[in-house]
């Protein structure tokens, strides 16, 4: 039967055919490969069967009844589950809230704890995946939060899931544990969608392959009866004979000298090594060696502890990265998304940045020159964008991939590159024409560093290469030496993550209590200084003082939870006191005032998440806006005097009673503070407004109604301040 | 403004990093302790603000240290 099927499907962007023409099915039970360059539109694919984006024309069919996917939320629960590429788990939520974020079992919007981790081992359990419960996932490996990606997918009882490059950030040995997991779940009758660049592993995985190709579809094969070959064939249209170009550079001076680096923050111990002019050096290591960080060491992007760097037979003193770019030394991130280039700017501007001082007179821009520079690098590169003003989070990531190098090309000097993983994720043409591209700057004269953990493109291109772990360098290899299982040896071990952890709980520990620590200290200090502090009397005398604060405060965190901010807070208070008062005075009851009030707060805060929400006014100014004009109703009401007059004596009651000693206001703090406790840490709503405040993205796949939270942030803020002794 | 401060110094504690009612609680008596220690010890009341603005910078700027090395 054919689980999914899309027929004649097209998505049309402003000014982009992203597809056209999809004739795809999945049949049930079985893994389907999905193959294509950067660009090719695999992702859009995903994102119509994910619920994301609608397709323009065409009909998408699922169980072979035709659908319109409305939102994420609605492709989960008709049973298709997606596991993006870049992750998307929010990373101080624990395994199990992460999974049921948008659907956690509860009664009364309160969770219910103990059911979600009995629901997530019996999750675990069924598909044979473990994944650590109880702690943040930010803190676990990259492939056990893709573990907990999968049992998200498939928490719905989905009977489809789609994985986009699930492989691309994790070792062999992580992969080959995900292939066993995914086998077993064919086997339990569920259709999986596998988008990958590799291709070995897509032979080695998938029953059928769909080629996808400048958002054509190119057809789907059986794997039996297909070569490599012909696939790329496919993918490219043009016959890739050696996917490792070969080359004969001259191999120079040495250009970069590391000797007895340590950095004891991240355990790297004793690192020397050399590179030579129109040299490519791999390094090899698995995530976790060391090997970022070594990189963005020697780029000055931290601190060392002790060692020598000598660039170009000078000792240099690397003291952040706009020093080494002086040197000549340039770094291409391994998270080339977040570290490699600014999203939402153009090509020429990401391209521009680093060296715009070269590109100015008197700090004004030239721009003729700086779009000629720009669009040679362009040409060089081959950079496959409509202009050079395309905002570059529209280009495919070999496109983004090369505006990271082509930002270096345009410096002055270049002497040393570092490309930090720069094949990852992109597809098999683009890296052919990346590796070209490094052998073309180390002809130049340049030392390359090639970081990569896929051994095969080490062997392919890298003169020499050095094997990490834990930190350290463990061997060296000269090409014609090469054995991949000796480099893999001394490759493998237990991860540095493990050990850090260990060595970060101390500082965890004490950065979590750090403030309460300074707090007792204050009261230390004070106790020792003035003999009255620490009196009972005055003790109480402080808290009462402080339960308006807290209060206020209060409804401030929980408007800053889902990420918002409140100006107003201020002057909707002092307004809130200044109609509960006079409305009192007015003869009204105390109750009733007092509602009205809460009333008039929550109307404020109504007002400004619609403005936020529906108007898409920024929280800071929207509320600014609205504090300035609760001040000017505050200044209506009291003509800009004191309210004053005979208070009941129930209201009074509120500000000067007390009961056991206590005045009875730190009372209501303390049911405020609980409540709120509660309400954020142990219901859906709080929960939700957590997990938008970490990545909004990530709560919008999870199907939560961002909207109404943000609303809902802003309306509980308003809580009735209390009269102020000041008011009496 | 010392709501803002109390919450922002909340942010420094029980959930490092994040906005939290308990540790909004913690931030308030801060600053509640340091106002009235101040009083008791007959400091100038606008010396109390530097001190206050002060100890805010540096309870906030310690944690924002610890978690910038980690990029």
């Amino acid at each position: 039967m054919k689980v999914v099927e899309m027929i004649s499907v097209r998505k049309e962007f402003p000014g982009v055919v992203a597809l056209d023409n999809i004739n795809f099915s999945l049949e049930e039970g079985e893994i389907h490969g999905l193959v294509g360059e950067n660009g090719a539109g695999k992702s859009t694919l995903i994102n119509i069967l994910a619920g994301v984006f609608q397709q323009t024309s065409g009909e998408l069919r699922l169980f072979g009844k035709p659908v319109k996917l409305s939102s994420p939320s609605d492709a989960l629960h008709r049973g298709i589950g997606v596991v993006y590429q870049d992750t998307v788990l929010d990373p101080f939520f624990t395994a199990e809230e992460n999974i049921w974020l948008g659907r956690e079992p509860s009664r009364l919007s309160v969770l219910k704890g103990r059911e979600i981790r009995s629901d997530t081992k019996r999750l675990c359990d069924k598909y044979g995946i473990v994944v650590p419960l109880g702690i943040p996932v930010g803190t676990l490996s990259v492939a056990k939060q893709k573990m907990v990606e999968i049992l998200r997918a498939l928490s719905m009882n989905s009977k489809v899931l789609v994985l986009d490059e699930p492989t691309a950030s994790i070792t062999q040995s992580d992969t080959d544990n995900l292939f066993e997991i995914l086998k077993n779940l064919k086997k339990s009758g569920i259709s999986i969608i596998f988008v990958s660049h590799h291709l070995d592993e897509v032979f080695n995985l998938c029953d059928r392959i769909s080629v996808l190709r400048n958002g054509c579809y190119e057809g789907t094969f059986a794997s039996s009866e297909l070569s490599t070959r012909d696939l790329i064939k496919l993918m490219t249209n043009r016959d890739l004979v050696d996917q490792y170009p070969k080359r004969a550079s001259e191999i120079g001076e040495e250009i970069l000298k590391v000797s007895n680096l340590n950095v004891a923050r991240f355990g790297l111990k004793d690192i020397s090594f050399e590179v030579k002019r129109g040299e490519i050096v791999g390094f090899f290591g698995m995530v976790g060696s060391g090997r970022t960080e070594l990189m963005k060491s020697i780029f000055g992007a931290h601190e060392i502890d002790s060692g020598e760097i000598t660039i170009n037979n000078e000792k240099i003193r690397i003291k952040g990265p706009s020093k080494a770019m002086r040197a000549g030394v340039y770094l291409c991130p391994e998270d080339r998304r977040r570290e490699g280039v600014v999203q939402d700017m153009s090509v020429i501007d990401n391209l521009t940045s680093p060296f715009l001082g070269t590109l100015t007179r008197l700090g004004v821009i030239n721009s003729r020159e700086s779009r000629a520079r720009a669009g040679k690098v362009s040409s060089e590169l081959k950079i496959k964008a409509p202009s050079l003003k395309t905002i570059i989070s529209h280009l495919s990531g070999g496109n983004q991939q090369k505006v990271v190098l082509g930002k270096w090309l345009l410096g002055p000097e270049s002497r040393v590159f570092i490309f930090d993983e720069p094949t990852q994720g992109i597809d098999v043409g683009a890296k052919s024409e990346f590796y070209r591209i490094m052998q073309e700057i180390a002809k130049k004269g340049c030392g390359v560093l090639f970081v990569s953990s896929d051994i095969r493109e080490l062997l392919g291109i890298a003169d020499r290469i050095y094997v990490m772990r834990l930190g350290r360098i463990t061997a060296e290899f000269k090409r014609g030496e090469y054995d991949q299982h000796s480099i893999l040896e001394n490759a493998l071990s237990d991860s540095l993550a493990a050990r850090s952890e260990k060595m970060n709980k101390i500082g965890l520990l004490f950065q979590k209590y750090g403030t309460i620590l300074a707090l007792i200290g204050i009261v230390v200090f004070f106790s020792i200084m003035t003999e009255t502090f620490l009196t009972s009397r005055n003790l109480i005398n402080i808290l009462s003082h402080i339960s308006m604060l807290t209060i206020i405060a209060t409804g401030m965190t929980v408007c800053m939870i889902p990420g918002d901010f409140d100006m107003s807070i201020a002057s909707v208070a002092s307004l809130s006191g200044v109609i509960v008062t006079s409305l009192i005075l007015k003869g009204l009851g105390v109750f009733g005032s007092i509602l009205i009030t809460v009333g008039m707060g929550a109307l404020f805060g109504v007002i400004a998440g619609i403005l936020i929400t529906r108007l898409k006014i920024s929280a800071f100014i929207a509320t600014l806006a609205l504090g300035t004009i609760a001040t000017g109703i505050n200044f209506m009401f009291t003509r800009g005097q004191e309210v004053y007059g005979i208070f009941p004596d129930s209201f009074l009651a509120i500000a000067q009673k007390r009961v056991l000693g206590i005045p009875v206001q730190v009372f209501i703090m303390a049911v405020v503070i609980v409540v709120f406790t509660f309400a954020m840490e142990k219901t859906k709503m709080g929960k939700w407004m957590y997990s938008i405040g970490g990545s909004v993205k990530a709560s919008f796949l999870s199907g939560i109604n961002v909207r109404l939270l943000r609303v809902v942030g802003n309306d509980n803020l308003r809580r009735p301040s209390r009269p102020s002794p000041a008011v009496f | 403004m010392d709501a803002i401060a109390a919450s922002f110094l909340g942010m420094t504690t029980i959930k490092v990093g994040r906005p939290n009612v308990p540790g909004t609680f913690v931030g308030a008596l801060i600053i509640g302790v340091i106002n009235n220690g101040l009083v008791i010890m007959g400091v100038s009341y606008f010396f109390q603000y530097i001190a206050k603005g002060a100890i805010i910078i540096l309870a906030v700027s310690m944690t924002s240290f610890r978690s910038s090395e980690s990029f």
